[in-house]
């Protein structure tokens, strides 16, 4: 009974303890997770604010050309205005055949004569005299002035080339062992003769212990001693 | 039940669901079939109410709120790894009361506070070895390292604290 209730407190103690590191680990988070909330909305929207000030600055700059162009045009347009008035003669310069029938015909005003004057006068200038006005036909030479070698990226690469080996292998095809005559040396009666080379002047023991006695005691080897050659 | 006012300030809010922690876990611990599973679902609610804080001004019994949505995502988990038997989740949902899961968690708590007072009376020796033993779930060979021990030693410590816990229950009775 008393283990029963042991392992209910162990049990017990085990599921507030591991509810205690469970709820440090919420802790944690949750505060890890409070503090972007907790900002004030201004620092929040500071990106919108760097934005808008970066469109307006890249609006600004582009604006610039435009603006600075239109007052750049508008002495021209004054120019125009300026140009001097035409004779009484040059007035009647406008014929009468070259307004459409259809068209009713009015009575060109001083202004109205100007007007085609100048445009007349635009007309009238040949192509020619802007060919001339503008500058020199230049020849087209090669600019060669950025046309450097990028030399940059250009290394051999070498990373992959390594030695392939894998179908290396030892070819042992005709590599058999040639056992067709056995270099073995057989010794005769006599001599020692080889059979596959035919060597014969090898003496044999006996024959070289009897050259030998004959050159140590300078006599014929004797005969092989028999009963019949016994003398009593 | 604790409530949640609109006055709640964020800190509050916070105490207030570290607090709830233990219930929410325990619903999701008869509700699921691992405490892992369990623990998960838990710190997904909290965080999930964490960061409606916002839009949970109107919710008066916050308690209440915590305990269902932890069932509802239970029951979505259980439905997503098709492991639900209609009848025994209705069963268990059944007994799994506000008042019941309150009973049950206080129940723990003063269980685990009862071996702290039995642990107190233990000599330091014998206290460190039950704890190793058997909340820290520490083997043997751990158990001689931490307290400088042979294996007989730890045997013999153990069995002594086991021996006067049992008398302390006895006697309590």
């Amino acid at each position: 009974m008393e283990d029963k209730e042991l392992q209910e407190l162990f049990a017990a103690k085990r599921t507030v303890e591991a509810n205690r590191r469970r709820q440090e680990e919420l802790r944690r988070l949750l505060e890890a997770s409070a503090t972007p909330a907790a900002a004030p909305k201004s620092r929040r929207l500071w990106p919108l604010w760097l934005g808008a000030a970066a469109a307006a600055v890249l609006l600004l700059l582009l604006a610039t050309p435009i603006l600075f162009r239109q007052s750049e045009t508008a002495p021209i347009m004054v120019a125009h205005n300026e140009t001097p008035s035409p004779t009484p003669q040059e007035e009647t310069i406008v014929p009468k055949e070259e307004i459409p029938a259809e068209v009713p015909q009015r009575k060109a005003t001083k202004k109205t004569a100007k007007t085609i004057e100048t445009i007349k006068t635009i007309e009238t200038i040949e192509p020619e005299y802007y060919a001339e006005e503008q500058a020199p036909a230049i020849e087209p030479t090669l600019n060669t002035e950025h046309l450097t070698l990028n030399t940059e990226h250009s290394t051999q690469n070498t990373e992959h080339l390594t030695l392939n080996t894998e179908h290396l292998t030892l070819n042992t095809e005709h590599l058999t062992l040639n056992t067709e005559r056995p270099t073995v040396h057989r010794r005769t009666s006599t001599n020692m003769v080889c059979s596959n080379c035919d060597i014969s002047n090898v003496p044999s023991p006996y024959t070289a212990f009897q050259n030998f006695l004959a050159a140590t005691f300078g006599t014929e080897p004797r005969t092989p001693i028999t009963l019949t050659n016994i003398e009593f | 039940m604790k409530q949640h006012k609109n006055s709640m300030t964020q800190n509050e809010l916070l105490n207030t669901l570290i607090g709830l922690q233990p219930v929410m876990q325990l619903t999701a611990e008869k509700l699921l079939p691992t405490a892992a599973d369990a623990e998960d679902t838990v710190q997904e609610v909290v965080i999930e109410i964490w960061q409606k804080r916002d839009q949970l001004q109107h919710v008066l019994n916050l308690e209440g709120y915590a305990i269902q949505t932890v069932k509802n995502r239970c029951i979505s988990f259980l439905r997503k790894h098709h492991d639900i038997a209609t009848g025994n989740l209705e069963q268990a949902l059944a007994n799994l009361s506000d008042d019941a899961l309150a009973d049950e968690c206080a129940r723990i708590e003063e269980q685990a506070s009862q071996l702290d007072r039995m642990m107190e009376r233990l000599p330091e020796v014998q206290r460190q070895a039950v704890e190793m033993k058997y909340i820290k779930n520490m083997s043997h060979s751990e158990m001689q390292r931490q307290l400088s021990m042979s294996s007989a030693n730890v045997y013999t410590t153990l069995s002594r604290a086991i021996t006067n816990l049992k008398t302390m229950i006895s006697h309590g009775r």
